[in-house]
């Protein structure tokens, strides 16, 4: 296996080594990095992270992507604070939360998959719309909530370790085994590598592309939800922009845009990459809005990357495969 | 031996109301060999592609062992036992043979959770492998094979399918001999064992060789079927061409002028050390199997692809670096092999495409006056014989001929000094062919240069007044038009 | 029923339109004056920077850091104009709305990042510069001198209908009528044959890219004068806007189609929903989501076309 896989295992391992350059240069340059607490609040930030670009993992490996997954963490955040505080029991705000993000995310897979719209253009939109919707809910206040079960999902601690990474462990197993080892993971792969073939092989793609985006959708609300138990407050913004930290930490994992190829393990790489690089920054000390240039920045810099890796690989494999 | 496993009944077929396939009657039998030829163009892609579910019928039924089956999507009719190697693999590069061959199938093991079961995957797609003889890891990924190879995957599929009818759609274009050969044992080998192959071709030489039945199509329609034993090769070419072979390509030989293109030890991604030359009133044509490096070679002159090394002349000035434009100001004009994507924008008007080139030149001032772009879009319309209604006609809704027209029309009107031609008559019906001909003529006449590249070996021996033959990206010889043969240029290919 | 379809999917800019102008019209006191104040004062503003992005999508790309190239050039720039150096600041201003732009042209060309994410990712950046240059703060108190762009009128016509109407008809010109334009609209439609016909795709490409920039740090600086402030907020919508007011005068995502002078309707469209939104007393946090929806419905619009363009012989 490892044989035939080799470039991806180097890919991985490359990865993994720049990691650790960073870790080892915050470690030294930023004061405050290196410690349990320090770390731990990073590794719950990872998770965050990782949960949201597991669904956008998916995506891309169909060949398509999701920009409205940070409104959907918004929407989400809403959703389930304002159920709250309107007296609702928290499993059931909860769940509408959730529901929130399937519905969305089933928009997203009916535009994508069904009418064939541009999935850059129909998930922008579905972005807006799920911006649009969590700021009208809750007019664009904050909404503060007063329940411990929504504090403990964000900060509660479980055997020393955050719920969170308790919760979003089990939630990467499950998306691992989903996406390398089930029919569902297959078909994705398929259709990522060319949608003729997979279509020519008999398997109905608009089916999977809804379930992908609904997949999608949940783990964005889900991570929208860890965002407002940290908080243990709704806020309309708590997703804003985050899409693009999400995008970034799949390209830089290995999963390049056009689709059939990478997975979940190097997203997880990338998101280490991104929540040491976002952590470390403030611990350098820059301001806010320095680390949101440079964030920027970063990931624009990996985007390129990505895209003039996968162009010289383009042209290698033209010349190699009769495709 | 003489059942009859598929049977085809008055199926027709049109698209956008230009029929395609006409009344086509049909026997498949039982373990054997049936060859389809025809032009390009008569229709037996189409019938292929209806057979196997991937387009629907207009009309006509079709018969399964004897019972009527409706074969509405790829699935129906793999499910039946019929699968088709179309000439474009149905491969995805990054997942490995097995999961490949298996694809859209995989085996199942647990149902509760839908997981896969790649281990039984791997096993069967080895055993699949070692009876076509092949000794490969189905864990390799499809990525890291050969187009040989990668072909014998797909035979592996339709093994795997238990296919009763194995559909082939030229699957030797791209072989060399020897992996030719190996195919031929492995038909040879499935038909022994009552496997039925359509085998579609257009490499006459091969038929005799592997064939049990051969069917001619011509124009949407089936001219005849007969056995091979009672078949000639002249008898085959009679029936697809329907009519006398002219000698339709017209060409008046000229003395050539000075020399206008040479290139010095060219050499980039796919050739190196290529020396040819080119001079005013010749067509010179280079001459090699798919992926010998003709396409790469123009698109290097041309300057779409970088010069790695060596240097081109242009009028004997030295070029160590081309680019598109500059190809153009040097009045090069290069009319591809893929039309719709490369040739013609076919969304815009053919007055647009025809212009294209020519734009900056004819209006120095750089705004545009409708009226000389509609009278000269026109006069080459007409000079050309563009058959539409009229120049603001889209060129998508044009046969590939006219839209081949539009394309040369562009650099005729750009008045280039010396055009390339790659694979100009591929798709095209024999009267534009003939037309596209006399163009060509026409345009050497007048003193131009070509450098023309075809698949077609009477086409390039008929045109042109020299040969270059290619091989892995080298050239290996050089034909004279009184030297050139069919066979001493295919000896010089392979 | 076939033509009543075909004939709403032609003119359904026109039907939507007059639909939406009723629906508000009924409910203002002065429809008139309502009318007029959106055609003179609103419309001009999103009618500039709409146009960059129709360029852009002309190309067959997009261009979403419209806002934050507008928010940049117009910051850096106010801090010559609050010195009375008007000229100067505007020039700046226009300069670096090109420099930026130039940035998207030679990340889409050069470095072949998909239009969608390069101007995103840049808006994303220069979001995060004008933060930094700002620090928080605003720019107020222009001199009059520099009000005036934007406040002043001739024979009783808004400066901003002039200015607008004048980038209108240059844009119509460049694009309709020069072998630049023509070679724009070639390369949009298929930028491969038209590289392979000596075209020089990339210029071209990085020069609209580079117009689109100039025309968002226009907008802004008439924002800027209107509004007698800079701030580094300015712009949030102007992507999502412009690209809904694009989408929705016809031009098309495939590139090559469509022009200016439709999203003259498309603007007008956007800026009537938004008057008769307000007038509806609908909250203006509604705007988001509405946006989002005319995005998908003109999308949908452009499909259906295609799809049943034979069908209902268009």
């Amino acid at each position: 296996m490892k044989k035939n896989n080799y470039s991806r295992y180097r890919e991985i391992t490359g990865l993994l080594a720049g990691v650790l350059v960073l870790f080892i240069f915050m470690s030294f340059a930023a004061e405050g990095f290196f410690g349990w607490y320090n770390l731990h609040n990073v590794l719950k930030d990872l998770l965050i992270l990782m949960v949201v670009a597991s669904g956008m993992t998916l995506v891309i490996l169909l060949g398509k992507i999701d920009m409205s997954a940070g409104s959907v963490m918004s929407l989400a955040s809403i959703v389930t604070t304002l159920l709250l505080s309107y007296g609702f029991n928290i499993v059931f705000a909860l769940l509408a939360g959730l529901l929130a993000g399937a519905i969305i995310g089933f928009l997203n897979g009916y535009l994508v998959g069904v009418l064939n719209l541009n999935h850059f253009v129909a998930t922008f939109a579905t972005m807006s719309i799920a911006k649009g919707l969590a700021l009208v809910a809750c007019n664009g206040d904050i909404i503060s909530s007063d329940s411990d079960v929504l504090l403990f999902i964000g900060t509660g601690k479980i055997f020393g370790l955050f719920f969170i990474v308790w919760f979003a462990a089990i939630l990467l197993i499950i998306m691992f085994f989903l996406s390398t080892k089930t029919k569902f993971g297959y078909k994705i792969y398929s259709i990522g590598g060319s949608e003729q073939v997979a279509r020519l092989s008999g398997i109905k793609t608009s089916n999977v592309y809804l379930l992908t985006y609904v997949i999608a959708g949940v783990l964005a609300a889900v991570g929208g939800i860890f965002m407002s138990g940290k908080a243990n407050s709704g806020n309309a913004t708590i997703g804003d922009g985050y899409e693009f930290s999400v995008i970034a930490t799949v390209l830089i994992g290995g999963t390049p845009f056009e689709g059939g190829k990478g997975g979940l393990l190097g997203t997880l790489i990338g998101a280490m990459f991104l929540a040491i690089l976002k952590n470390g920054l403030s611990m350098l000390g820059f301001t806010p809005a320095w680390q949101y240039a440079l964030i920027g920045l970063a990931i624009l810099i990996a985007i390129v990357a990505d895209v003039s890796i996968n162009e010289r690989r383009k042209a290698e494999e033209k010349r190699r495969i009769k495709l | 031996m003489d059942e009859t496993i598929l049977e085809i009944r008055n199926i027709s077929k049109s698209f956008s109301g230009v029929p395609v396939l006409e009344d086509i009657n049909m026997c498949i039998k039982k373990g054997e060999v049936h060859v389809i030829v025809g032009e390009n163009g008569a229709g037996k892609s189409t019938l292929m592609k209806i057979i196997s579910g991937v387009y629907k019928k207009d009309k006509g039924e079709l018969f399964f062992e004897g019972a009527p089956v409706q074969i509405n999507s790829v699935q129906k009719a793999l499910s039946v036992g019929i699968s088709i190697i179309h000439q474009e693999f149905n491969l995805l590069p990054h997942r490995t043979i097995g999961q490949n061959i298996f694809l859209g199938r995989e085996p199942i093991k647990s149902h509760f959770l839908k997981t896969i079961d790649y281990e039984h995957i791997c096993k069967r797609s080895k055993e699949l492998l070692e009876y076509l003889g092949l000794d490969l890891d189905p864990r390799t990924l499809v990525y890291n094979l050969g187009i040989a190879q990668q072909q014998m995957v797909e035979v592996a599929k339709a093994l795997c399918f238990e296919s009763k009818v194995l559909i082939m759609d030229e699957p030797t274009a791209t072989l060399t001999r020897k992996e030719t050969a190996k195919l031929f044992e492995i038909i040879k080998k499935l038909r022994s064992e009552g496997v039925s192959i359509i085998y579609i071709s257009h490499r006459l030489e091969e038929i005799k060789q592997i064939a049990d039945t051969l069917t001619v199509l011509r124009d949407g329609k089936v001219v005849g079927s007969l056995s091979i034993e009672d078949a000639s090769i002249d008898q085959i070419i009679r029936m697809m061409v329907g009519r006398e072979i002219k000698d339709q390509y017209e060409r008046h030989y000229h003395t050539h002028g000075e020399e206008v293109l040479r290139t010095e030890n060219l050499g980039a991604k796919r050739f190196s050390e290529v020396n040819i030359n080119l001079r005013r009133g010749e067509i010179v044509g280079l001459s090699g199997l798919v992926g010998a490096g003709r396409t790469e070679i123009a698109k290097t002159i041309f300057g779409e692809d970088a010069i790695e090394k060596g240097s081109v002349y242009v009028y004997g000035k030295k070029y160590n670096k081309m680019n598109t434009q500059r190809a153009t100001r040097l009045r090069i004009g290069l009319v591809p092999e893929d039309r719709k994507e490369e040739g013609a924008i076919v969304e815009m008007s053919i007055r647009h495409n025809i212009i294209h080139a020519v734009l900056p030149r004819l209006f120095k001032s750089s705004v545009i006056s409708k009226k000389i772009e509609l009278s000269v879009a026109s006069k080459y319309k007409e000079e050309l014989n563009i058959k539409a209604p009229s120049v603001n006609k889209l060129v998508k809704l044009l046969s590939g001929g006219n839209q081949q027209k539009v394309v040369i029309a562009k650099w005729m009107c750009a008045d280039c000094e010396i055009l390339i031609f790659d694979e100009p008559t591929r798709g095209i019906d024999v009267g534009a062919k003939a037309e596209i001909y006399a163009i060509m003529s026409q345009l050497v006449g007048k003193g131009k240069a070509i450098l023309m590249i075809s698949s077609d070996l009477p086409e390039l021996i008929g045109m042109c007044d020299r040969i270059y033959t290619l091989k892995d990206g080298k050239v290996t010889a050089e034909f004279s038009r009184t030297e050139a043969t069919q066979e001493k240029i295919l000896a010089a290919c392979v | 029923m076939k033509r009543i379809a075909g004939f709403a999917l032609n003119y359904y800019k026109i039907i939507l339109l007059f639909a939406i102008l009723s629906v508000s019209s009924s409910v203002t006191q002065d429809p008139l004056q309502n009318i007029k104040n959106m055609i003179m004062i609103q419309a001009p503003f999103v009618m500039i920077y709409s146009f960059g992005m129709t360029l852009a999508v002309i190309t067959g790309g997009l261009d979403l850091s419209l806002g934050s190239v507008a928010a940049f050039s117009t910051c850096a720039a106010a801090f010559l104009i609050i010195k009375d150096q008007i000229f100067l600041g505007i020039a700046v201003c226009l300069l670096i709305g090109a420099g930026l732009g130039l940035l998207n042209g030679l990340l889409i060309t050069k470095a072949k990042v998909n239009p969608f994410i390069a101007t995103y990712g840049m808006d994303w950046v220069i979001r995060g510069a004008v933060y930094i240059m700002m620090s928080g703060a605003m720019i107020y108190h222009f001199s009059n001198d520099f009000k005036i762009i934007a406040d002043g009128s001739f024979l009783g016509i808004s400066n901003l209908v002039y200015i607008s109407v004048a980038i209108l008809l240059i844009l119509m010109f460049v694009f309709q009528k020069t072998v630049f334009g023509r070679n724009v609209y070639s390369t949009g439609a298929n930028t491969k044959v038209s590289r392979l016909t000596g075209v020089n795709t990339d210029l071209l490409i990085i020069i609209v890219y580079m117009i689109s920039g100039v025309l968002a740090s226009t907008s802004g600086l008439l924002y800027v004068a209107r509004l007698d402030c800079a701030e580094a907020f300015l712009g949030k919508n102007f992507g999502l806007q412009a690209l809904a007011a694009t989408l929705i005068g016809g031009t098309s995502l495939q590139g090559g189609k469509g022009g200016v002078g439709n999203t003259v309707i498309g603007v007008l469209i956007m800026v009537f929903l938004m008057n008769c939104l307000n007038v509806l007393k609908v909250s203006t946090l509604w705007q988001d989501a509405v946006f989002g929806l005319v995005i998908v419905v003109s999308a949908l619009l452009e499909m259906a076309k295609q799809r049943y363009a034979n069908y209902l012989q268009l």
